[in-house]
């Protein structure tokens, strides 16, 4: 595959500028762009806004030689939203295939502290590639996003900065036409702190949160069940 | 006993049509009773990902839309289907957009779950898992995609058991029923004698 010369970065988080997807595509353009691309971002939620939104999202994608999905983990896979993006992308790309060969590689994250858990949407994604008749660039997959929890990586904890190196060592590849190796996911996937502790960091996140909206008496509540005792586990 | 069948497939879809009528069909004939949801025709936005239905509702969603009526069912059944097109292998648009709704179905805090870490249970009990997924051409590697992603959905709903299958082209009547009869009977629901 040859070197690409502009890229085009589709951010899956309904959250926008403020999620995790979005400061680690920051990162992933900066380093793109230093290794000489020309860089462009979307939101899959807008893509939906207006049918000119739409339109331009493909138009925008024939005219780029390489994609880059980031998105968040939802119930074990992409988001509706991006869910739609790539079956209307797929649809477009039909017959086009042969014509506009172009490189696509995905950055999973999730909030659980496994990176295994976003196995099944990297399938989906190099899946799609497949069937869209894109080059499949690989993917890199982080577990506990929730650390860094939109924040930009650079107020981020320091364990952070293996994350940015790993988006450095893809973008480079990337650049070059080439998948992302190995070594970038074994920076990703290392833990960005012991899981016990962040799964009790989470659950005081949770508690607190709940606290802010007066609802901690309600963390149980159980509002569908036809059987249901209010507030009772 | 109860169940709900989340379809994420046109009504017209042939292949999903038989798979209603033959899901219908042998619960009947076991003395459930089956709600389906067709989704494309529900009013369901787009989850958010604002976390409210953990911290602020704990429980249930904010959008005031028909996106509740999927969390409801399906606590409230022993069997959940999903019954969608294979998007490369996962769910399509609408039966996705009803699941990304009902994290509210589980707690925030956290548990193992077959080894691996999930979130606690809200609920006592959560329905059986059946996926369905309709091709329309054999697809080795979606369809094993697709059995992954239910076992996985399996373990994120705290599902006693879960089983998939895969309807590709146009089978008929028969074939989908015996598809379906083998799932069943991989569920437990089914006892092997009464397919006799």
């Amino acid at each position: 595959m040859t070197a690409p010369k502009n890229a085009l970065i589709l951010i899956g988080s309904p959250r926008l500028k403020k999620s995790t997807s979005a400061r680690l595509a920051a990162v992933l353009e900066e380093h793109l762009e230093k290794q000489g691309l020309k860089v462009a971002r979307l939101y899959s939620r807008k893509v939906f806004a207006s049918p000119q939104n739409t339109k331009e999202l493909l138009a925008q994608i024939d005219t780029s030689d390489l994609l880059v999905l980031i998105s968040p983990l939802y119930v074990d896979s992409l988001p509706a939203p991006v869910t739609r993006l790539l079956e209307i992308v797929a649809e477009n790309r039909r017959g086009k295939e042969a014509s506009s060969p172009k490189l696509f590689a995905a950055i999973i994250n999730c909030g659980l502290p496994d990176s295994r858990q976003n196995t099944c949407a990297l399938n989906i994604c190099r899946i799609f590639a497949r069937h869209s008749g894109l080059v499949w660039a690989g993917g890199l997959s982080l577990a506990s996003g929730e650390i860094i929890g939109g924040r930009p990586l650079s107020q981020a904890q320091p364990g952070v900065r293996r994350i940015k190196k790993a988006l450095e060592v893809a973008a480079v590849f990337l650049a070059k036409g080439q998948s992302i190796p190995n070594r970038a996911q074994q920076l990703m996937e290392k833990p960005l702190a012991p899981w016990p502790i962040y799964l009790w960091m989470g659950s005081i996140w949770f508690y607190r949160a709940a606290r802010r909206n007066k609802a901690t008496s309600k963390m149980h509540d159980r509002p569908y069940d036809k059987r249901a005792v209010p507030g009772k586990r | 006993m109860q169940a709900v069948i989340l379809n994420g497939a046109d009504k017209k879809n042939p292949s999903a049509a038989g798979a209603v009528r033959a899901l219908k069909s042998r619960l009947d004939g076991l003395g459930w009773s089956l709600e389906v949801l067709n989704l494309t025709q529900m009013e369901i936005a787009p989850c958010t990902g604002c976390f409210a239905c953990w911290t602020k509702t704990p429980g249930r969603c904010i959008i005031p839309d028909q996106g509740d009526l999927a969390a409801k069912a399906l606590v409230n059944s022993q069997l959940a289907v999903f019954l969608t097109p294979l998007s490369f292998g996962g769910y399509n648009f609408h039966l996705k957009k009803a699941l990304d709704r009902i994290i509210c179905v589980v707690s925030p805090f956290f548990t193992r779950v077959r080894g691996e870490i999930h979130h606690q249970k809200r609920y006592e009990c959560y329905p059986k898992l059946l996926g369905i997924g309709l091709c329309d051409a054999p697809d080795k590697e979606a369809q094993n995609l697709f059995a992954a992603l239910v076992e996985a959905n399996a373990k994120n709903l705290h599902a006693p058991k879960e089983a998939a299958i895969t309807l590709v082209g146009r089978p008929s009547s028969k074939a989908i029923a015996g598809l379906v009869d083998d799932a069943l009977q991989k569920l437990s629901i089914c006892p092997a004698e009464t397919l006799l």
